[in-house]
This record gives structure tokens, sequence and C-alpha cells, in this order.
């Protein structure tokens, strides 16, 4: 989910990123929480709501986001419901136009009536991006491999891989930026634990974003 | 052989006394002088100086100048002033010509000048004649007092004291004589003593009890006291014997006045023929004014000396130039030729416009004038303070004043968009000239409103002068059109069309929607998701999919709507620029309006 937002910003047109950029996001997303565990699936959906900040500077973007909602089972009474809170930062450098490379540390936790469970894991991984027919509209895709991954009260994961694809808008004449991204984190654990879980995210991204030009602040982006 | 060296000789002394007799000595004397033969120059140039062998003419002014310039480079600078004092003292209008001598002939003229104009005598009680008998190259000089039918006694310099009818050798330099009896006026004066030449000093003092004329007129006239010339007006504080005299005025144009006037012991008479009188409208210089027209000659100078020094800055234009000119025939009428001078420099540095009023200045002083206006560096320009001129027709006047004479150059200072001059006009000025700037530029454009400065500078010998003047050019409104107004965008057809997307477009668009997709789905297991593609995987791919085939739509251009479009502009462009055209030409002919900001 913060990958979402975080590439979305990524695909304002290239030619900004020779200055300076700053964006504040409204962020909407549905989750989708998947955990196997002794042969049965269990499964919970949400609505998060939450923000991001973001701040550019030549190829290099930084930004940071925090989300906060619950996640429920459609089986009422199965599952205990999860408050759920998660703060993620994220670096990304650009290589090229379309190609970059991506670090994100994400820290989530769930609170429920069973208990409290905190993961923490750090990403890098690689993200592609194009124009769609204008500059105003990019796809983006990305791929990331999860190398530290730790679980309260539990085994941390053997393997863990991220995606996060979507398509985002930034109108050359208005200083707004919205994305639409799906990602997925799926992490698998030891076969003694018989335990694997998948995390998915459909995520909408609403931000309005300032460029610094001749050492002034402006609304607007890289089209402006 | 004899009889042959006889009558050789006779022929050399004929040769040798024919040529130093008179303006034949002098020419000798020049041509020796050109030929550098100095030593053998100076005696002829002596004796040819005489100033009873012919008028005080060019030829005469030469020789002084050439024997001057010899004794200065022999080192008799002692010498070479004496002589130029006495030529300067014998001939008032006695000047060298600078352009043809060495500078140092014309520094010491000028210190000769200075220092006889300072020294002034009375013409009238004192008379200096000369015995040019025995004049020679060097030696001693003699000063003699001439008897009169009164015991008088003259001191020459500090310690020598002559009775009528004495002598006295003195070695050649300027002195000052001071004559005197019992029971009448002392007089004093300077003379100079030439080597071998006998300066003769008659007096006729006048008595105690003389008493003291003036006269104010103007115009100016000549004035004879009982038949005898005294000189021009205005006459201050010239003595006279006391009882009846007759007084005549001598205009230049008309019949003259004559006037019978009793003069009585140590009275002073004051006569007054002013036609019209200066008024001003300022109490206290009007009533300096009327005392010089009154003849109270020295009250007026004092209270004319109290105004110039209390408010001459703000008085109105042209005020300060009269006063000075008053100051300077004041000056002039009381013998002070030095101050008369340095007003009419002072009168020509604070206003070269100035003129004189008809009939103020007498012929000697009008001379006076001139000269130390044309030895005076001073410029001044004026234009009109406010004024509406129509570019093409008309041209914008610049007037010109100098003192010395000399090139002027007037430039336009252009201070944006870098500062520069630009040269206007160059002509030469002798006195008062007129340039006429042109107001349109070289491309028929009338002169862009603006800040204008123009500098005038005249080029002559010595000091540099210049002078400034600010203009304001504003141009006035002009009855221009009103631009086309823009097409509405809403006329303009549209030029382009979404075509549909071509094969290659269709192929890329499905691939970049799948390549989104399976990023998703490599990622997803679907043992725990339960769908082998997640619904949101297909969500984002479709998006890709149909946000590339709909943004990558070829642009097919409707040519006929291109047409039409270019014709609409073409014609917009036609009609926009026919009524620019036409303000532009309405804008060059609009009147300007100038004013010049500041005058020097």
């Amino acid at each position: 989910m913060r990958a979402t937002f975080l590439l979305a910003a990524s695909l304002v047109p290239i030619a900004a990123a020779s200055g300076q950029m700053v964006s504040a996001h409204a962020v909407v997303a549905a989750p989708r929480h998947n955990a196997h565990f002794a042969g049965v699936t269990e499964r919970m959906d949400g609505l998060w709501v939450g923000g991001a900040v973001e701040f550019e500077v030549g190829r290099l973007r930084l930004s940071g986001s925090g989300m906060r909602g619950r996640v429920t089972s459609p089986d009422p009474g199965s599952v205990p419901k999860r408050d759920v809170g998660e703060l993620s930062l994220n670096g990304h450098y650009r290589v090229r136009p379309w190609l970059g490379f991506e670090m994100r540390y994400t820290a989530r936790a769930f609170s429920s009536a069973a208990g409290y469970q905190r993961w923490d894991f750090l990403g890098v991984g690689a993200v592609g991006s194009r124009d769609l027919g204008t500059p105003a509209v990019r796809a983006f895709a990305s791929l990331l491999y999860f190398p530290m991954v730790s679980v309260s009260h539990q085994e941390r994961p053997r393997f863990a891989l991220g995606s996060d694809a979507g398509i985002a808008v930034a109108p050359s004449r208005l200083p707004l930026v919205v994305s639409l991204s799906y990602r997925i984190e799926r992490f698998s654990f030891p076969e003694s634990a018989a335990r694997s879980e998948q995390f998915e995210a459909l995520t909408l991204s609403v931000g309005v974003q300032a460029q610094r030009h001749a050492g002034r602040w402006t609304l607007g982006g890289a089209g402006q | 052989m004899r009889r042959l060296a006889a009558l050789v000789l006779l022929l050399l002394a004929a040769v040798q006394a024919s040529a130093q007799t008179g303006r034949r000595a002098l020419a000798a004397g020049n041509e020796r002088y050109l030929l550098a033969d100095y030593h053998r120059a100076i005696p002829l140039l002596v004796r040819g100086l005489d100033p009873k062998s012919g008028p005080l003419d060019g030829p005469w002014v030469e020789g002084v100048e050439r024997l001057a310039d010899v004794l200065l480079v022999l080192r008799h600078d002692s010498l070479a002033e004496t002589w130029l004092r006495w030529a300067a003292r014998l001939d008032p209008d006695f000047h060298v010509d600078e352009e043809v001598v060495p500078p140092t002939v014309v520094r010491a003229a000028r210190v000769a000048r200075v220092f006889v104009d300072s020294t002034p005598h009375e013409p009238f009680v004192a008379r200096v004649k000369f015995d040019w008998a025995d004049a020679s190259a060097n030696g001693s000089g003699t000063v003699r007092l001439e008897r009169a039918n009164i015991p008088i006694t003259a001191r020459i310099g500090t310690d020598q004291f002559l009775s009528g009818g004495e002598s006295r050798r003195l070695p050649p330099s300027s002195y000052n004589v001071v004559v005197s009896a019992p029971g009448y006026l002392p007089t004093r004066l300077t003379v100079e003593l030439l080597p071998g030449v006998t300066t003769v000093v008659a007096v006729s003092l006048l008595p105690e009890t003389a008493g003291l004329l003036y006269v104010a007129a103007r115009p100016w006239a000549s004035v004879f006291v009982d038949g005898d010339p005294i000189g021009y007006t205005g006459v201050a504080a010239h003595r006279l014997v006391p009882g009846r005299h007759v007084l005549r005025l001598k205009y230049r144009e008309g019949a003259p006045r004559d006037t019978t006037i009793v003069v009585g012991e140590r009275q002073a008479v004051r006569l007054s023929w002013v036609g019209q009188r200066n008024t001003t409208s300022d109490p206290q210089l009007d009533q300096a004014l009327a005392a010089l027209d009154g003849a109270d000659t020295e009250r007026g100078a004092v209270l004319l000396r109290q105004w110039l020094s209390a408010d001459a800055g703000g008085a109105p234009e042209g005020t300060k130039s009269l006063v000075l000119a008053r100051l300077a025939e004041v000056a002039w009428s009381l013998g002070l030729t030095d101050s008369s001078r340095i007003c009419l420099r002072a009168l020509v540095q604070a206003d070269p416009f100035f003129s004189i009023p008809v009939g103020l200045f007498n012929p000697d002083l009008a001379a006076d004038y001139v000269r130390v206006r044309r030895e005076t560096p001073e410029i001044a320009i004026r234009a009109p303070r406010d004024t509406v001129v129509t570019p093409v027709r008309d041209s914008f006047p610049i007037r010109i004043a100098v003192g010395r004479p000399g090139d002027v150059r007037l430039l336009l200072r252009i201070t944006r968009p870098r500062a520069r001059d630009s040269l206007l006009v160059a002509l030469h000025v002798d006195s008062v000239g007129i340039a006429r700037i042109p107001l349109t530029v070289p491309d028929g454009n009338a002169l862009a409103p603006g800040q204008y400065a123009i500098e005038a500078e005249v080029a002559a010998s010595g000091p540099r002068s210049s002078a400034l003047l600010e203009l304001n050019v504003e141009r006035l409104p002009a009855d221009t059109a009103p631009r086309q107004a823009p097409i509405p965008v809403a006329v303009f057809r549209a030029e382009i069309r979404k075509g549909s997307p071509s094969l290659r477009t269709a192929g890329e668009s499905v691939g970049l929607g799948a390549l989104a997709l399976l990023v998703s789905a490599a990622v997803n297991d679907a043992s725990i998701s339960g769908r082998t593609i997640p619904r949101g995987a297909w969500l984002i791919g479709g998006s890709v999919t149909l946000a590339n085939l709909a943004l990558k739509r070829p642009r097919v251009p409707i040519a006929a709507n291109v047409v039409y479009n270019e014709w609409l502009r073409r014609w917009w462009n036609e009609a926009d620029g026919a009524i620019a055209a036409a303000n532009v030409t309405r804008l060059g002919a609009a009147p300007l309006r100038i004013r010049s900001t500041r005058e020097p």
C-alpha cells in the first residue's frame, strides 16, 4: 500500500526530477490479509485510511507514510477483528527514466482481542515505469525481495516477496497526483511451521504537489 | 684709397642713421629679429617704438611683442615686463597676439595688463610724455617733473624726491609717483622708466576745494567740460575747479545737450540723463538702481554689493546678470578697470545668454566686455521650457551661448539600456548660436518618449567647459484605433481527430497490461489467495491496457478545418496589422510635449 502511493508519485514527469518537489497525499486502501495455517485459510478484509508525504530532489525520492484501519473476517465470529497500524519509509533512486531501485522499511502492527503482533520487514527491489501515450499518465510495476523480516511471538518467514503495479495520473496543468495501485506481499514460513501468509491491497491515492522553481515554491507539477 | 674708404663709411653711416629713425628702425629691428640676430635687434626695436614716430598700430604692437620676446630669451625678464607695462599703459587696447607670440610673452603680457589695470591715474590732472632721443637697449631711465606755476614736489618710489623742473636717473622699472603741493590735492600715478628714455611728468593739480562731478546718462554719451573731453558716461568723482562750467553731452545720434553748471567748493554735482530706468520687483534692488541712475554712484554700488551678497540666488532670471553689468559700469566709471573686468567675467560665467541693455555700456566698456567674454571659457544651452512639437514637421531648437568662441558638440546622453553618448550636432559658435535637433530617427520614427539629457561641450584651447540640459519627452494622446479583438476559441474548428488504434498500439497495450498483471500474479500464492490471478491484478492490468489504447490513438488532421482555421487566422492578422500600421502612423505624427527640466 505504501509502495503504491510512493510509486504513484514516481510517475510524475521525469523532467521535474531535476528540481525539487514535495507532495502530500491522502490514501484510502482496501486490504486483504490471507493466512494459511495447519491447512486452514483465514481471510480478512477491511478499509484503511492514511496519509503520505514525499520529497524529491534530483534522482532521489524519499517518502514516509502512515495508515490505520481495521480488518475483519467475512464470517462473523470465526476470527476476532483486528486493528491495524502501519508505518513505512521509502527511498527510491532513479537510474534511468524508466528504471529505478527502491529500498523500503515497513512496520505493521495487528491488535485484537487475541493479542498484539508486530511485523517488521526491509525490502529491496526494482521499479519500472512507462508513459501511456502522454507524460501525464504512467504505468508502473515493481518487484521487491524482503531479506529481513521479523514477526513478534512467531518464527520469522524463510522467504518473502512483494510486488506493486499501478497507474498514475499527474495532469500538467493541475497540482494533483492521482494513482491506483495493487500490491501483494507474500511470506513463506518454514515447513515446520506449516504456515504462509499473503497481504494484498488495492490503493487509491490523491495528492497535491508543489515544486521549487527559480527559488520559489509553486503549486503544480512538472508540466507547469 | 682714403677717399674710397671715406665714401664707404659715409654710406654706411647714412644707412644706419635712416634705419634708426622711427618706423624704419622698427622695420629693421623686426628684420633682425626674424634672423634671430637678437643683440642687433634690440636697439633697433627700442628706437622704433618711439610713440611719436607713428600710430600705435599693428607694427608697433608687433615691435613690442618681439622686443619682449628677445628680452625674455636673453633673461632680461624684469626689463621685458617693464616694456610690456609701458605699452599696456600707453595703449589701453594693447594686447599681444596670443596665437602667434610665444607663451612666455603671453604670460608676461597678461601680468603686465593686470598690473596696469590695478594702477590707474587721473589723466586730467597728470600727463606723461616721453623723450626718446637717447633711448637705448640698456642703462638707466630718467624721470623729470615738469615745472608748474606752483611749487610742486614729487615722490618717486619710496625715497626719491623731485621738485618741479628736476630730473633723476633711475634703473628701468615701474615707479609710483605722488605729486603734491600745499593747498592742492595730491595726485598719484605710476610710470615706467625705460633705458635711455626720459619720462616727463606734467601735472596740473586741482585745489583742495575742487568739486566732484557725477554724470549718469543712458544712452551713453561723450562728456565735454568747457570744451575739453573727459570721457564717456558714466562719470564719477571727476574733479572740477570751483566755478561756472559748460557741460556738453554728445550722443552717438541726435543733437548734443549743453548744460551750464556752477560748482561750489568741495561740492558734489550729480547730473542724470537716464531715459528709461531699470526696475525690478525687488525694492532693495530698485533702490540701488535708482541711486545709480541718479548719479549717486558710490551709494548705488554699495547697495548693489549688498544685494548681490544677500539674495542673488533666489532672484528672477537675468537679475543677477543685470546687477553684475551695472557693477561693471560703476567700477569702470570710478576708474577701477580691474574690478570692472572681474564683474564682466562673473557676468559671462553667470549667464552667457545675457544681452547688455542697449545704451548701458559705452564703447570702451563694451570693447572690454567683448574681450573679457572671448577670454572666458563658458557655455550654456537653453531649450523651450515647455513646448509641443510635431516630430515629422518640426525640429527642436537648442540655443547655445559661449564665452570663448569654439566648436560646440551637442551630445544626446542615453542611460538605458546602456550608457552611451550620441553626437547630435557639431557647430562653431562665436557668441550665440542655435542648433535644431531633428525629432525623428533615421528610420523615420519619432523620438521615443522618455527622459533625455543633452550635453553641450565646447572644444577650445584652454579649460574645457560643458553644460547639461535634461529633457522630458512625452507623447500627447493620439486618436488610435483599438486593436482587433481576438477570435473566440469556439469559432475555430477542430483540426485533429483521434483515429482508431493501430495494431501495434493494441499489441503494446495488451502487453503492458499483461506485464502489470503478471508482476502481481508472479508474487501471488494461489493456494492462499484462492485465485490464480487476483482481482486487483486484473483491474490494474485492464486499466493500463485501456489507458494506453485510449491515449495512444493516432491524431488524424482534418484538412478542411485546418484550411479554414488558417484562413481565419490570416484574415485576423491582416485586419489587426492594418490597424497597427495605421496606429503607428498616427503615433508618429502625434505631437510631442517636450519640457526642459533643468537648465545649467
